[in-house]
């Protein structure tokens, strides 16, 4: 089958529109820019696989980039994860507005490469075929091939109601924000036939602590979040499965301790909904079977404009295939 | 004695007609006001990480140069008589440390009200002290012990 060409009418739209919008600020503000990075470095976090601002695979309280109260900004990233079996990659970017609100649009593509053969050999063995099925025998929508590739788009709002992480130092409450995100999955007849939704909605309300004198005198954050979803694998297996597509609340933590001023050390973890696709049988418990996802980061972020990411993601049993933990590499721009 | 440096401030605001000056005493003092009776045992063990008085000095020294070269806010100290502020910062950040300082100035939100002091510029004044902490080799869990105090002030001194 062949790949999906990449969309990048929106993106270019988007950035488009940012332009223009930032001169018309410039013209407005003499004095003190509204364009200036005005927060703390590394105090907007780097960018989740979907788009929203916080670490790699949980959502956190803050809003992206460095814009303060009066300042608008953006930011635009791009992450890839080399898993055994599998290449995941997102690219995408934000608009964010007076440290309030979070526009963000991201793309995920998930590339099945050679294992696709491999994920239309189990469908053919757990059919009850006999080995020499040619792929072209199975359902179009099953034929994976070498070149297969799962792709969605995720346009996501995130709005801060409360607090702040910085200057709150005298309160215990956490900066609290309530995110929203539409998930559209391009593998239509693909997720239908596995009986779940190309189309999702994820709902989340995320509260995120930093103490600036924390752990060893160092700055010290703590999130939790807690995610009202139907996602397979974050989206990428569709929404709900088989005769069900019931909203679940999944909490999600992270932690970061600062090294250096630059320098942020850390882990996440995020609880999934399970659902059962393909069927109530041998291969739709394979299929079916998922793990909860984590990782463990290390966040470089030598100027405010520019953040790199490294981690170690573990995303356990991902369309049948175990094991599937790997480097994770990421870039977040701020402008 | 000498005149203490608030009232010199005071004197040089009467003076010139801009608020400049309160947003020196603001900006500035007004960091340290509000947040500072840490215990005593934690605070004299900051107050010596800062080198004391004649550490805080020369620490305040390099961050108001910082704040001078600074485009994004040394507009507001246009008008400020630099010595004075030195000397009304000092006592602030000796009093936020645990040192004898008294700051007897005006509270931060007196001081602000009227000065339309933005975040951007209360971060941009925070990141010159800290830039000045590095110069000093100021440990960075005193440098965080102390932002953690001044970080508060935000809600008295930011009116924008």
């Amino acid at each position: 089958m062949p790949k999906t060409p990449i969309k990048r009418t929106s993106l270019h739209k988007l950035l488009v529109g940012s332009v223009v919008s930032l001169l018309c600020h410039s013209a407005a503000y003499a004095q003190e820019s509204p364009l200036d990075l005005g927060r703390f470095l590394s105090t907007g976090g780097v960018t989740t696989i979907s788009g929203a601002g916080g670490g790699g695979i949980v959502p956190w309280a803050t809003i992206g980039g460095y814009s303060t109260n009066d300042q608008v900004g953006g930011t635009a990233f791009a992450t890839h994860v080399f898993l055994p079996k599998f290449d995941f990659t997102a690219y995408g970017g934000q608009f964010n507005f007076f440290d309030r609100v979070e526009l963000s649009l991201a793309r995920q593509s998930l590339s099945l490469g050679s294992t696709g053969s491999i994920l239309d050999g189990k469908i053919i063995n757990g059919l009850g075929l006999p080995p020499s099925t040619p792929v072209s025998a199975l359902p179009h929508s099953l034929q994976f091939g070498d070149d297969y590739n799962i792709n969605q788009d995720i346009i996501g709002v995130k709005v801060r109601l409360y607090g702040n992480i910085i200057y709150d130092q005298d309160s215990w409450i956490p900066q609290i924000s309530a995110g929203y995100q539409y998930h559209h999955n391009e593998n239509t007849s693909f997720l239908r036939t596995i009986g779940a939704s190309p189309d999702g909605n994820e709902y989340y309300l995320a509260a995120t602590k930093v103490w600036l004198d924390g752990l060893f005198g160092h700055y010290t954050m703590a999130t939790t979040t807690l995610d009202f979803t139907n996602a397979n694998q974050n989206g990428l297996l569709g929404f709900g499965g088989q005769g069900k597509n019931g909203y679940h609340i999944e909490p999600e933590f992270a932690v970061g301790w600062w090294a250096t001023k630059s320098i942020v050390l850390g882990g996440e973890y995020r609880f999934m909904p399970h659902f059962q696709l393909v069927g109530y049988n041998a291969l739709g418990d394979a299929f079916s079977k998922n793990n909860n996802w984590s990782d463990v980061y290390i966040a470089y972020f030598p100027t405010k404009y520019f953040s790199l990411t490294a981690s170690y993601a573990m995303l356990g049993t991902l369309a049948s295939e175990p094991g599937q933990n790997g480097l994770y590499i990421s870039g977040t721009f701020s402008f | 004695m000498t005149q203490s440096p608030i009232s010199q401030a005071t004197t040089i605001g009467l003076r010139y007609p801009l608020r400049r000056v309160a947003s020196c005493t603001a900006i500035v003092g007004l960091f340290v006001a509000t947040a500072m009776v840490p215990s005593p045992a934690k605070a004299a063990s900051l107050y010596d990480q800062f080198g004391q008085r004649p550490g805080i000095t020369a620490l305040i020294s390099t961050f108001v140069g910082y704040v001078a070269a600074d485009d994004r806010i040394n507009y507001y100290f246009a008008h400020t008589n630099i010595p004075g502020l030195e000397a009304a910062l000092v006592n602030q950040v000796g009093q936020a440390t645990g040192g004898p300082e008294v700051y007897s100035g005006p509270s931060m939100r007196a001081a602000h009200a009227n000065l339309g002091v933005t975040q951007a510029a209360f971060n941009a004044l925070t990141e010159d002290l800290i830039k000045a902490m590095d110069d000093k080799g100021i440990p960075l869990p005193s440098q965080n012990e102390l932002l953690s105090e001044l970080a508060p002030m935000e809600h008295d001194i930011v009116t924008k």
